[in-house]
């Protein structure tokens, strides 16, 4: 009687603890009133492209550099990297299959808000709250001068853009990073025929890691592309597009609304006076001519 | 018959010979006269010629130089990145869709930005640039930006056969049908050839280029390329209706109007370029004639006249003076280009100069605050305790005690004032100093505060076995505006050192007016002893802050040297003066003389306002207390319950704005310097409370050491009513309550 005793005690313990699952709570609120009085904003950032230079400046850092002196508050910057930077920001530890995101528990909360150039993705925001569209972006196939393989002949339709480019990824290795805007599962390169190689690295080494041989082809985002058109000038070639035009955003706790509206209405008053565009220009001065109907249209407003 | 037939061959013959006689040295004179001046002429021709030509050359060198520097732009463009990386990665097969538009915008902004420069007088360098491919379509043309890479070049211009060699290749042409020159750099990317760069320089910035900014009004400028016109600063295309003159010649030319002056034309050529340069400078003078018709008419009037050496000498002169003109137009431009430098260079000095200023500046005034904050707190610092002294003796003055106590506590007391005395004068030296002490322009009765300073006298005379005179003018108006306490503070100064000084005799003040209208009086204080005197060398050096005469007078009669330093600085404040007449051993007299604005009959003087509120009853009063120190709380509330009020006391600000709050008072006193809030604070709130809530206004007095002039200032914008600086006088503290408490009689 004992030993079934002692076994049905067990198996009922670990059946509640089963159903159960980890223990999530609530993180502590760090909205608006909560950072206004702490009179501190940690801006978490990923040193990449001129987003985040990792030379204390670079186009987010000076936006939300003014954003904090907009709410009287210190600017701090915390260095985060892809893999944690929305655990960082929310608190929360969390699981992704696809698009499907499982919270599992807490972290540690580091920061306010996130602003590094991150792409807008519909799992990312099952867990956070993005901005207006700040920055124009695309997944582009690249690879070395030295390849055999040509740029495809632009038809005027993206569609038949992207299709033709990923015939040119079929049987050939193909470097990307997961959990960020280049993650392979994003565009099924692996499904596409293509031998996914998965990179750890700065998103800024990747081209160079590129002609080092590491994979015959990568795929980068646009920002990104144009600068390393312009550092390894005739040792890259653009050879299509891999998506449809995205977008990059600044980012926030879905429990920080007052913080987030207030960073919209200064995102507005900064494209609406000229403040925007001139920091796109100084970063990016040929990318703000590349999309002149994102920036001189407006921008996030469309 | 010989002789007469002799005779008319003999009278034949003399006139002949008479006129060879007489006219052939004539003659030869006149004519050796008209060579002289025909070829002193041709002479001057000659050299106007040679400086025209050397004038013209430098400017038709200037010319080859400027479109060198350009030419050497151009191909500096052709070897940039942004033109290297639109071969390359158009190479590689890139497309505008995806890369490639990055390379063309790259080029835009390089293009604007070259496109961007201008002479100083604004016309641009570069009008137009194109880059063409190897195909000779267009990549890209700053006329049209917007348009894609391919369409082929409009322009009749023909690209020359690339170099077989990895150099780079330039050419300069004009391009048919423009008013361009085209300067040209081959685009080579790893040596391979790709494409031409084209500059258009318009050809009205190469005479903006030679003009430089100074034109001379006289003198035109024409350019040909290749032989052909090509630009021109004047409507004519020719010079005055003729042909130019080829290379390295001049010739003068006369207009096709009548009475327009002749110009003399000389051109020259660029070395590098197929570009002459000619130029047309207005010839005035002797030069500006027909030399035939000009000497037929000089020769007609040379037999006439012999004064024709005064024409040589004239056109000498006139020779000289159109040399000097030439050689004067060299060196304006070079002083032009001298001065511009030293200007540079005295600008840069200047800068430097106002850097180390400006550093000094801040230098000087963080030490002026430092010294000014040290001052304050020094002050605070030794009022607080000297308060306390000086209050208890006060009041213990005010007991019962035995004579030899009494006159301890007076001497101690009296200690104390000698040592209020002694820091009121470092904070009054001080603010004079710091720009820092403002004077008050109010009303005042002259003769009450006259026999005020008078009675305070007239004890310490009496028992120094003094007599103290005083003499009033009459007509020393009855009521005048000014600063009476700066005015009491110079004359209790003067009557002081009269007094200290003088062991016998007399000492007096006389007040008399020596020059008055309707309405201002300059009055003459004059202040007077039968003292030590001042020796003669010392006279100037009394007035230097902390000096005395002597230095044995600091240990024999007290002072600090400050008081008459402090005198004159307040007479020069005031517009007044303090003079000094002195004998040694015999006394001294010292005037202050300032003038005074007459006030106005219908208002009445401050000083009498007080006097009638003094003179109302006054029932006891409900007055809050806040003082956190132990000693002044005690000397406050001590001297306030002798004179019957009730008394409320707070040891910090919080308690104060409480104790307002939660009871009714007739009159607040605040210290300034509390715990949790200071005075100012709780004015401010309390001023602020009573602005929502309504009621009567309540005095505030603020009560501290802190006496400098911007506390006062503080306090005023804080909504305090009265300020009285410790050590507290018990008279000026009852004197404000009484001013200021409501009188209930």
């Amino acid at each position: 009687m004992r030993p079934n005793l002692l076994m049905m005690l067990m198996a009922t313990v670990f059946a509640a603890a089963a159903v159960a699952g980890p223990a999530v709570v609530t993180p502590p609120q760090h909205d608006l009133p909560e950072i206004q009085a702490a009179g501190t904003l940690r801006h978490l950032g990923i040193p990449y492209a001129n987003f985040i230079t990792g030379a204390g400046d670079g186009l987010d850092v000076d936006l939300v550099r003014l954003f904090c002196r907009e709410l009287g508050v210190e600017y701090v910057y915390v260095e985060t990297d892809w893999d944690r930077t929305i655990s960082d920001v929310t608190g929360l530890a969390f699981t992704r299959a696809g698009g499907e995101v499982t919270v599992t528990g807490n972290a540690e909360l580091r920061g306010d808000m996130i602003a590094h150039g991150m792409t807008v993705l519909p799992w990312r925001e099952k867990l956070v709250d993005f901005a207006e569209p700040m920055f124009p972006t695309q997944i582009w196939l690249i690879a070395p001068a030295t390849a055999h393989v040509a740029p495809i002949a632009p038809s005027g339709k993206l569609t038949v853009d992207i299709e033709r480019t990923f015939k040119l990824i079929n049987g050939v290795s193909v470097l990307a990073k997961p959990n960020t805007c280049l993650d392979p599962k994003l565009y099924d390169l692996s499904g596409r025929g293509a031998l996914v190689v998965n990179y750890e690295g700065s998103l800024n080494h990747m081209a160079p890691n590129l002609l080092g041989g590491m994979a015959e082809l990568t795929i980068l985002d646009v920002p990104d592309a144009l600068v390393a058109l312009r550092r390894w000038q005739g040792k890259i070639k653009i050879l299509g597009p891999l998506s449809e035009p995205q977008h990059m955003s600044a980012a926030f706790p879905k429990n920080s609304p007052k913080l987030s509206a207030a960073f919209a209405a200064f995102l507005d008053r900064c494209q609406a006076d000229g403040t925007y565009d001139n920091l796109v220009r100084k970063y990016y001065p040929g990318v703000w001519t590349y999309f002149p109907d994102f920036f001189t249209g407006g921008g996030g407003a469309q | 018959m010989t002789s007469r037939a002799g005779s008319p061959v003999g009278t034949r013959r003399r006139p002949w010979l008479a006129a060879a006689g007489v006219g052939l040295p004539a003659v030869l004179l006149v004519a050796y006269l008209l060579h002289g001046f025909y070829t002193g002429l041709q002479a001057q021709r000659a050299a106007l010629a040679r400086d025209e030509l050397a004038h013209t050359a430098a400017l038709a060198t200037s010319l080859d130089h400027f479109l060198a520097g350009l030419e050497a732009e151009v191909s500096e463009l052709a070897d940039r990145r942004e033109v290297s990386a639109w071969f390359e990665n158009a190479a590689l097969g890139l497309s505008l869709e995806y890369g490639l538009r990055i390379n063309l915008l790259d080029l835009e902004m390089e293009f604007d930005r070259r496109l961007a420069r201008q002479l100083p007088d604004g016309q641009p360098i570069i009008a137009r640039l194109v880059l063409l491919d190897a195909d000779g379509m267009v990549v890209i043309d700053s006329r049209e930006l917007r348009r894609d890479p391919g369409a082929p070049f409009r322009e009749a211009w023909t690209a020359p056969s690339p170099g077989d060699s990895t150099a780079r290749a330039s050419v300069a042409s004009h391009l048919p049908g423009t008013d361009s020159i085209v300067l040209a750099s081959e685009c080579r990317v790893l040596g391979r050839h790709e494409g031409w760069l084209l500059a258009f320089v318009p050809t009205t910035t190469l005479l903006a280029h030679l003009h430089g900014g100074w034109r001379p009004t006289d003198a035109q400028l024409w350019l040909a390329w290749e032989g052909r016109a090509l630009a021109s600063d004047t409507a004519t295309r020719s010079g005055g209706g003729s042909e130019l003159p080829s290379p390295g010649t001049t010739r003068l030319a006369r207009g096709p109007e009548s009475g327009e002056r002749p110009r003399l034309l000389s051109s020259a050529q660029a070395a590098h370029y197929p570009l002459v340069v000619t130029r047309a400078s207005v010839v005035g003078g002797a030069l500006a004639g027909n030399p035939r018709l000009f000497l037929w008419g000089l020769a007609a009037l040379a037999c006439v006249l012999m004064g024709l050496s005064g024409l040589v000498w004239q056109g000498q002169i006139r020779s000289q003076a159109l040399g000097a003109r030439l050689d004067a137009e060299a060196a304006y431009a070079q002083d032009l280009v001298a001065r511009q430098e030293e200007l540079e260079r005295e600008i840069e000095r200047r800068r430097e100069a106002e850097h180390d200023l400006i550093q000094a500046r801040d230098a000087a005034e963080a030490a002026s605050r430092a010294k000014s904050q040290f001052l304050a707190n020094m002050s605070h610092e030794i009022r607080t305790p000297l308060n306390g002294m000086m209050g208890m003796t006060e009041l213990a003055l005010d007991s019962e005690l035995q004579p030899t106590q009494r006159e301890q506590l007076e001497i101690a007391l009296e200690s104390g004032r000698s040592l209020l005395t002694v820091i009121n004068d470092i904070l009054d030296v001080s603010a004079i100093e710091a720009g820092e002490l403002h004077l008050e322009e109010i009303e005042f009765e002259p003769r009450a505060e006259l026999e005020n300073i008078r009675r305070s006298f007239a004890g310490t005379a009496a028992a120094r076995g003094l007599q103290l005179t005083w003499e009033v003018d009459e007509v020393l108006a009855p009521r005048l505006v000014g600063d009476p306490a700066r005015l009491r503070q110079v004359l209790v100064n003067l009557l002081g050192n009269a007094v200290k000084f003088t062991t016998s005799g007399t000492v007096g003040l006389c007040a008399r007016v020596i020059y008055a209208n309707e309405r201002r009086q300059r009055v003459e204080f004059a202040v007077h002893d039968t003292g030590i005197g001042i020796a003669p060398e010392k006279r100037e050096v009394i007035f230097d802050a902390f000096q005395q005469a002597d230095s044995s007078h600091t240990r024999r009669y007290g002072g600090t040297g400050l008081g008459l330093h402090i005198c004159r600085n307040l007479a020069a404040m005031m517009h007044g003066q303090v003079q000094m007449e002195s004998e040694e051993g015999r006394g001294s007299r010292f005037t202050f003389t300032i003038d005074l604005g007459i006030a106005g009959a219908s208002k009445a003087p401050a000083s009498e306002r007080r006097v009638q509120t003094l003179a109302a009853s006054r029932p006891p009063l409900r007055l809050l207390v806040a003082e956190d120190n132990p000693v002044n709380q005690k000397l406050v509330v001590s001297l306030l319950r002798k004179w019957g009020h009730t008394v409320t006391l707070t040891e910090d600000g919080g308690q104060a704005l409480s104790a307002l709050y939660a009871e009714s008072f007739d009159l607040a006193l605040l210290d300034l310097q509390m715990p949790v809030l200071d005075g100012i604070d709780v004015a401010r709130r309390w001023r602020e409370h009573e602005a929502t809530a309504g009621g009567a206004r309540l005095p505030l007095v603020a009560l501290t050491a802190r006496v400098m002039p911007e506390d006062e200032e503080l306090c005023r914008q804080a909504g305090i009513d009265a300020h009285v600086p410790k050590p507290l006088s018990s008279r000026a503290l009852r004197e404000t309550i009484d001013n200021l408490a409501p009188v209930t009689a």
